[in-house]
């Protein structure tokens, strides 16, 4: 399968990015679990953004 | 009276060379009515066509079974392709079908509801083997015509949309006899060579339903079916259905319908992405100012009190933690020297000297070699005996031999 699905999948890294969003919205959040989840959360970003800005789209036919 | 009388078999073979020797016999198209269908267990399949005045028998042999694009059955109308053969052991011709074209709105319906109705008992269209699509694919394979404007509207839809997903354009005729064939080798080709594909959408623009009818063969579904990559069937406009429809892993509407279906929109994930990490920002904080308000509030005196006993307690079990543990690191120690001890003396039991201080010795010959039965002393024989204390070289006089 692709690169993305390799490790984790595009969904999959968003979905992780929304949790960690509700969790730190969450008032009863620990210090050390905020600081946790929001550098989880610019990994998530990251991992995301680099597949959007990946190399040029290619556009090829293939020919026998 | 006629000419001289000949055999039965002999009649039958002439019948048989001047039917197969017909030009126009050795290469025919027939139209008429399927009635009595047969599929043999041996793959073969025998009708017989028909109109208002006469009939035919019919054979198609099983290796052409394949290459036929049409489900048949009782009442349909075809035009079915061959050349009249005489079955000589039998005495009756039939027609060799080597093709079959169906062509009325009606006949196509029934090979349609045929198909369907076979391919769904085998579970080709289950739910439950539909594969989900992947939300972000990083590349889509396009199994349609090249020139068609469905790949025009497919690949404009999806760059618009999406600026990240790789797009291979893979041409195959939509329509003909051909088609079929290309379209199933092609989805198969794709998961053999570009399994990194993440997506195959194959389908073309609207037609008439002849236009159509590759995607209503059999083995297109069956390589749709058999597909480890996922894929949309988009054929013709919202009205048609086709086969290939209810195999695949999802139906687009419209070709166009499919690339949407395919890909997100990057700009929209985008926007959020940027909500999402504006919100955790914030939150964090959020979260540390409010921790920052209680911290405040905390009676720092009441605090360090609480700290200073805490660190008194740990103290206390740190302590008691350290003297347990060293008793019974001590009689530890005790158990591992009693084994060594113990281990020592066994060593010392085995050891050759302290057996012969209790009257064994050993005998060697003139090279040393220890001798432990009497088949190797013979008279005369010079040998060594060692003793705990020394040796001493001796002569044999005699060797008695036990009995067995």
């Amino acid at each position: 399968m692709s690169a993305a699905t390799k490790k984790m999948t595009f969904e999959e890294t968003m979905k992780k990015l929304e949790e960690t969003a509700e969790n730190l919205q969450k008032e009863d959040i620990t210090l050390e679990e905020a600081l946790k989840n929001y550098e989880k959360g610019i990994e998530y970003y990251k991992q995301c953004d680099e597949i959007l800005k990946k190399a040029k789209q290619k556009i090829e036919t293939y020919s026998k | 009276m006629a000419a001289k009388p000949i055999k039965v078999s002999q009649l039958t073979t002439y019948i048989k060379r001047i039917l197969q020797t017909d030009p126009l016999l050795g290469n025919v198209s027939v139209i008429g009515e399927i009635s009595n269908l047969k599929h043999h267990d041996s793959g073969h399949i025998y009708f017989t066509l028909k109109d208002e005045k006469s009939r035919i028998n019919c054979f198609l042999p099983r290796e052409r079974v394949p290459g036929i694009r049409y489900e048949l059955d009782e009442g349909m109308e075809i035009t079915a392709a061959g050349h009249v053969s005489v079955y000589e052991k039998g005495g009756y011709y039939s027609l060799m079908v080597s093709d079959i074209q169906v062509e009325g709105q009606g006949d196509l319906a029934i090979a349609f509801d045929k198909l369907k109705q076979k391919l769904e008992k085998e579970g080709l269209f289950a739910a439950s083997h539909k594969k989900p699509l992947p939300y972000f694919p990083l590349k889509i394979a396009l199994v349609t015509s090249q020139t068609g404007a469905a790949v025009a509207d497919m690949v404009k839809i999806i760059t618009k949309r999406n600026n990240v997903t790789d797009i291979l354009i893979y041409p195959v005729l939509v329509q003909g006899p051909e088609a079929a064939a290309e379209i199933s080798s092609a989805i198969d080709h794709i998961n053999t060579d570009f399994p990194e594909t993440d997506i195959i959408i194959t389908g073309r623009g609207g037609g008439s339903a002849e236009e159509l009818w590759a995607f209503n063969e059999e083995i297109v579904a069956r390589s749709i079916y058999a597909s480890k990559i996922p894929v949309i069937s988009a054929v013709g406009h919202e009205t048609d259905f086709t086969i290939a429809d209810f195999t695949a892993d999802a139906r687009g509407e419209t070709p166009t319908a499919a690339a949407v279906m395919a890909v997100p929109d990057t700009s929209e994930i985008i926007e959020t992405l940027n909500y999402l990490m504006e919100t955790i920002q914030e939150s964090l904080v959020e979260s540390l100012k409010y921790k920052e308000e209680r911290l405040k509030t905390l009676d720092l005196q009441n605090f360090r009190r609480s700290i200073n006993e805490r660190t008194e307690f740990l103290k206390y079990r740190a302590d008691s933690l350290i003297l347990s543990n060293s008793r019974a690191f001590s009689s530890m120690i005790g158990m591992m020297e009693e084994r060594k001890e113990n281990f020592m003396r066994m060593l010392e039991d085995l050891n050759p000297k302290n057996i012969m201080r209790k009257g064994y010795s050993v005998v060697t010959d003139e090279n040393g070699i220890m001798i432990n039965s009497t088949v190797d002393l013979a008279k005369d024989q010079q040998v060594t005996l060692i003793m705990s204390d020394g040796e001493a070289d001796s002569l044999i006089s005699e060797v008695r031999r036990n009995k067995k």
